[in-house]
C-alpha cells in the first residue's frame, strides 16, 4: 500500500480582451458587428442611469432598499447577451440591467425593490426565475432546472449568478456538485466584486481564485476579466455552448467591484478605503468600452451622447410609469400565498381590514 | 400648494438621522436630484437629493440635529413662485406658538458652535414599540415616552395606543403640547420621566416643611430612575445553607494572628460570585442597544453598596479575579473605614461591573435591589440567621444565608439567574470547592 502521489492535470484559464485603455486583443475580439456592438453599449449605460436614479430615489424615500450594481455592467450584460430566450436564467439581486435584457419592465425592478410582488411577477415569455434575496439560495435551483432539461433532451442551457459571498453557502457547493455529476447544462457565474457585504474576497476563501473550486467538481473554471464585456461574452458563449453540446456545467468568475455599498444600508467607507475605489474607478467598465467603439469607429462621441440621452429618457419614463402604478394595497399581502385562503388568514384578513378601516376614520376626525 | 419634504427610511427600519450639513439655504432654487443635506443614520452617512425642482421656502432642520423619520427637513415653495416674499415676522409669529420650534436657521448656525450632544452618547432608552404603532403615535401627537407598555419589556402594544387613543387612564396620556414638533431630538435624548404633574399642595393637610434636594440625594435618585427605566428587572431569592462556611470563618477568626483580618461573609461570597460568573459571563456584561451590542467586561470590578451618613454610595473593589480573600477582607475593612467619613473619590465609586448590596447587615430576608445601571445584575444579601429546615426527613436548624439577586431581563434569562444563584451557593454551602477554582 504505498503512498504515491495522483498525478492531477489542472489549471484554470484567466480572461481579458478589452484593457483598461480600450486596446483590444484582436486574435481574441469576438466578431460583432457595429448594432450588436452598441446594443450591449445602450443596454450597459441603461444599467447605469437606472442605478443611479434609483439610489436618488432611495434617499428620496421613493423606494426601498435596493443592492446597486455600479461598476459590475459589464459582467451581467456580458453574461446574459449569449442567452435565448428558450434559456432559462435564475438570478441573484443586483443584475437589473440582465434582467432588462431578458425582457423585465423597467418598473417591475422599481415596484420589486418597493416590496410589491408585481415586481417578481415574471413577464410573459420569458423564462426567468425571480429575483433570490437570500445569499447562495438560488444555484441550487439552477442545477435542478439545468438535471431536468438532460432528463428531457431539450437543448436549452440555465444560467445562474450568484456573487463571491455565496461560494462559503454549502447549497451552493451541493449545486456545483449536481450539476457536474448529473453533466447538467448550467452556467455558474460567480459575480465576484471583491465584497460579502463587509467581507472581503481574502477573507471569504483560502482558495487563490474561486475559478478554481470547480476543478474539485471536475469541471473547468475560469476567471474573467468582469469589467470587459468583450471577454465577458466570448467566455460565456464557449460554456453555453459546451453546455448545449451536452458536455456539463462551467464555473465563470467575473472578477469586477462593487462601486457602491453593498445595499442603501449600508457604509462602505467603514471598510474599504477610499484609494481602493478610485484605483477600480479608472477600471470602470464603461470608460473602456465607450474608447473601443470610437476607436473601432463603431461609434462618434455624438451617437454616444444621443444614446445617453435615449436611456435617460427611457428611465424617466419607467420611473414615472412606476409611479402611478405604485398604489399601496396593503391587504395584498394576504393574497400571493393560497390560492384560497384558509379560515384563519381569512379572519385575519377581515380583521386587519376593519383595523385600517379603524384607523382611516380617526385620521378623518383628527 | 407648498409641500414639505421628509426625511424618508434611509436604511432598514432606522427611525432618525443626525443632520451633519445643510447644502443649501431658504429662498435657493434647486434642481432635481441636487443634494439637499448630508444626514447620518444608525447605518450610514448619506447625502438627501432633492426630490423636486424648485425653490426652498422653509429649512426645517439645522446641522446637529436629530430628526425622526417622517419629519420635514424642507418645504418647497409654490412651484414658480417666489419665497422672497416669505416673511420673518410670519417665521417669529410661530416660534411663538410653537412650544418647541425647530431652530431658524439663523439660530441653528449658533447652535453648532454650541456642540449639541452626540446622538449615541446617551441614556435615550427609547421606548419599544412597532413601527405602525410609532407612526400611529406620531400621526396622534402621543409621546410613546409617556405610556407604560405592558408588552413584553415595557413594549407598547396597540391596545395601549388604544387606551390612550380613548383618553383611558391606565396608561398616562402624553401631556406633551399637541403642537410639540415631530423632529424632536430633545425628546429621544432625555431620560423618560413620566410627567406626573406637580405635587398637591400639602399646606392643605397640615404643616410641611421644605429642604433642597442635596446633590448626592438627586445622583442617587437620577441613578435609579434611569435604572428603573431601563433596565428589566426580574428578582430572584434563595437560601444558601452556609453552616460549614460560619464554621471555617469562626474557626479563622479564632485562630488568626496578630495583622491577620477578621473575616466577615462577604469576602467569600465576592469568591463565590466571581467564580459562578466565570461560567456565567453575562451576568458581568452590559446590554449596548444603541450598538445592538453585548458588552462583555474581562475584569472583575464589584461595587459595594455602603450606606454614609449622607446616604448610599456604591464604592468598587478591583480586580477581584487577583485578590486572595485575605486580600478583599482588608479592602474590606477599609472601605468600612472610608464610608464612616464619607471620604471616597470619585474614581473609587467608578468602574464597577456587578454589585452587592449586604442589607441584611441591618436586618430583613427578602429585598429587591435595583441594578446599578449599566450594569445588569445586583445581589442583595438578607440577614443570614438559623432556620427550620429538613435534612433527611427532619427537622434541623441550619444557618441560612438569603440571596436576591436582581438581573436584567433584557440580557438575563430568568434560568440563568437560576444556575448563576445555584452556582453561588454551591460555593458557599461546601466553601472548598472555592480551593479547586484557578
Amino acid at each position: 500500500m504505498p503512498r504515491r502521489k495522483l498525478k492531477l492535470q489542472h489549471e484554470v484559464e484567466e480572461l481579458s480582451i478589452l484593457d483598461v485603455d480600450g486596446q483590444v486583443d484582436t486574435a481574441l475580439e469576438p466578431a460583432l458587428n457595429h448594432d450588436e456592438l452598441l446594443r450591449i453599449y445602450r443596454a450597459m449605460v441603461l444599467t447605469r442611469e437606472l442605478d443611479d436614479r434609483m439610489l436618488k430615489m432611495q434617499r428620496q424615500g421613493r423606494i426601498g432598499t435596493f443592492a446597486p450594481c455600479r461598476g459590475q455592467e459589464a459582467t451581467q450584460i456580458g453574461y446574459i447577451y449569449p442567452m435565448q430566450k428558450e434559456d432559462w436564467v435564475v438570478p441573484s439581486y443586483r443584475a437589473p440591467g440582465a434582467q432588462i435584457w431578458r425582457g423585465w419592465h423597467l418598473e417591475q425592478i422599481l415596484l420589486f425593490w418597493n416590496g410589491y410582488e408585481e415586481g417578481a411577477r415574471t413577464p410573459e415569455g420569458v423564462n426567468d426565475l425571480p429575483v433570490a434575496i437570500p445569499v447562495g439560495s438560488h444555484p441550487i435551483l439552477a442545477a435542478g432546472i439545468g438535471m431536468g432539461m438532460k432528463l428531457q433532451g431539450t437543448k436549452q442551457v440555465v444560467l445562474t449568478a450568484f456573487g463571491d459571498g455565496s461560494t462559503s453557502e454549502g447549497d451552493v457547493l451541493e449545486a456545483f456538485n449536481f450539476a457536474g455529476v448529473y453533466q447538467a447544462p448550467v452556467v455558474f457565474v460567480c459575480e465576484n466584486n471583491q465584497y460579502a457585504i463587509s467581507l472581503p474576497r481574502a477573507k471569504q476563501t483560502r482558495a487563490e481564485t474561486i475559478a478554481q473550486k470547480a476543478l474539485a467538481f471536475g469541471y473547468d473554471g475560469i476567471k474573467v476579466d468582469g469589467n470587459d464585456v468583450l471577454a465577458m461574452i466570448v467566455v460565456t458563449t464557449e460554456a453555453v455552448n459546451k453546455a448545449r453540446r451536452g458536455d456539463g456545467p462551467t464555473l465563470i468568475e467575473a472578477f469586477t467591484y462593487r462601486m457602491q455599498m453593498h445595499t442603501t444600508a449600508d457604509d462602505p467607507k467603514k471598510y474599504r478605503s477610499d484609494e481602493e475605489v478610485k484605483e477600480w474607478e479608472k477600471k470602470c467598465p464603461l470608460l473602456r468600452f465607450e474608447k473601443y467603439l470610437i476607436n473601432k469607429k463603431a461609434a462618434d462621441e455624438k451617437l454616444l451622447q444621443e444614446i445617453h440621452q435615449d436611456v435617460i429618457d427611457e428611465v424617466q419614463a419607467g420611473l414615472e410609469r412606476f409611479e402611478k402604478c405604485c398604489v399601496p394595497q396593503p391587504d395584498k399581502l394576504f393574497d400571493y400565498t393560497y390560492a384560497q385562503l384558509t379560515p384563519e388568514l381569512q379572519a385575519q384578513k377581515e380583521e386587519f381590514l376593519a383595523i385600517l378601516a379603524q384607523r382611516d376614520s380617526r385620521n378623518r376626525k383628527h | 400648494m407648498s409641500t414639505d419634504f421628509k426625511l424618508p427610511d434611509l436604511g432598514e427600519g432606522i427611525h432618525e438621522a443626525q443632520v451633519i450639513q445643510v447644502l443649501i439655504k431658504e429662498g435657493d432654487r434647486v434642481a432635481s436630484d441636487q443634494p439637499l443635506m448630508e444626514v447620518e443614520t444608525d447605518k450610514a452617512a448619506v447625502e438627501i437629493p432633492s426630490p423636486q425642482a424648485g425653490v426652498i421656502q422653509k429649512v426645517h432642520v439645522a446641522a446637529g440635529q436629530t430628526v425622526n423619520v417622517g419629519a420635514a427637513l424642507v418645504t418647497f415653495a409654490d412651484n414658480g413662485r417666489s419665497v422672497a416674499t416669505a416673511p420673518v415676522a410670519a417665521a417669529v409669529a410661530q416660534t411663538a406658538v410653537i412650544a418647541q420650534p425647530p431652530p431658524p436657521v439663523a439660530e441653528a448656525r449658533t447652535a453648532v458652535a454650541a456642540p449639541m450632544p452626540p446622538a449615541r452618547t446617551g441614556q435615550p432608552a427609547k421606548v419599544a414599540a412597532s413601527p405602525a404603532i410609532r407612526r400611529q403615535a406620531r400621526e396622534n401627537n402621543i409621546d410613546l415616552q409617556s405610556i407604560n407598555g405592558s408588552g413584553p419589556g415595557g413594549r407598547v402594544t396597540h391596545e395601549d395606543l388604544e387606551r390612550v387613543l380613548a383618553g383611558g387612564s391606565a396608561a398616562t396620556p402624553a401631556s406633551v403640547p399637541a403642537s410639540r414638533p415631530e423632529s424632536g431630538g430633545a425628546a429621544s435624548t432625555s431620560l423618560p420621566l413620566p410627567d406626573v404633574g406637580e405635587l398637591p399642595d400639602f399646606t392643605k393637610w397640615g404643616k410641611v416643611r421644605r429642604e433642597p434636594i442635596p446633590q448626592i440625594r438627586k445622583t442617587i435618585a437620577n441613578q435609579m430612575v434611569r435604572s428603573e427605566a431601563v433596565n428589566v428587572h426580574v428578582m430572584h431569592h434563595d437560601l444558601a445553607d452556609i453552616e460549614m462556611l460560619e464554621q471555617l470563618r469562626k474557626d479563622h477568626n479564632a485562630r488568626k494572628t496578630e495583622g491577620d483580618p477578621k473575616l466577615t461573609l462577604l469576602p467569600f461570597i465576592i469568591k463565590a460570585i466571581f467564580a459562578a460568573m466565570k461560567r456565567y459571563p453575562k451576568f458581568n456584561c452590559s446590554f449596548d442597544h444603541l450598538q445592538n451590542e453585548i458588552v462583555y467586561k474581562e475584569y472583575f470590578n464589584f461595587g459595594i453598596a455602603v450606606d454614609t451618613p449622607r446616604g448610599l454610595v456604591v464604592p468598587v473593589i478591583r480586580d477581584i479575579d487577583r485578590k486572595s480573600i485575605r486580600d478583599l477582607a482588608r479592602e474590606l475593612t477599609a472601605l468600612g473605614e472610608k464610608a464612616r467619613k464619607a471620604s471616597f473619590t470619585i474614581d473609587e465609586l467608578r468602574g464597577g461591573s456587578f454589585t452587592i448590596t449586604n442589607i441584611g447587615s441591618l436586618g430583613g430576608i427578602v429585598s429587591t435591589p435595583i441594578i446599578n445601571y449599566p450594569e445588569v445584575a445586583i445581589l442583595g444579601l438578607g440577614k443570614a440567621d438559623y432556620k427550620a429546615v429538613v435534612r433527611e426527613g427532619k427537622v434541623v436548624a441550619r444557618y441560612m444565608l438569603p440571596l436576591n439577586l436582581s438581573f436584567d431581563h433584557r440580557v438575563i434569562d430568568g434560568a440563568d439567574a437560576a444556575r448563576f444563584t445555584g452556582e453561588i451557593m454551591g460555593y458557599l454551602e461546601v466553601p472548598g470547592r472555592l480551593l479547586l477554582e484557578d
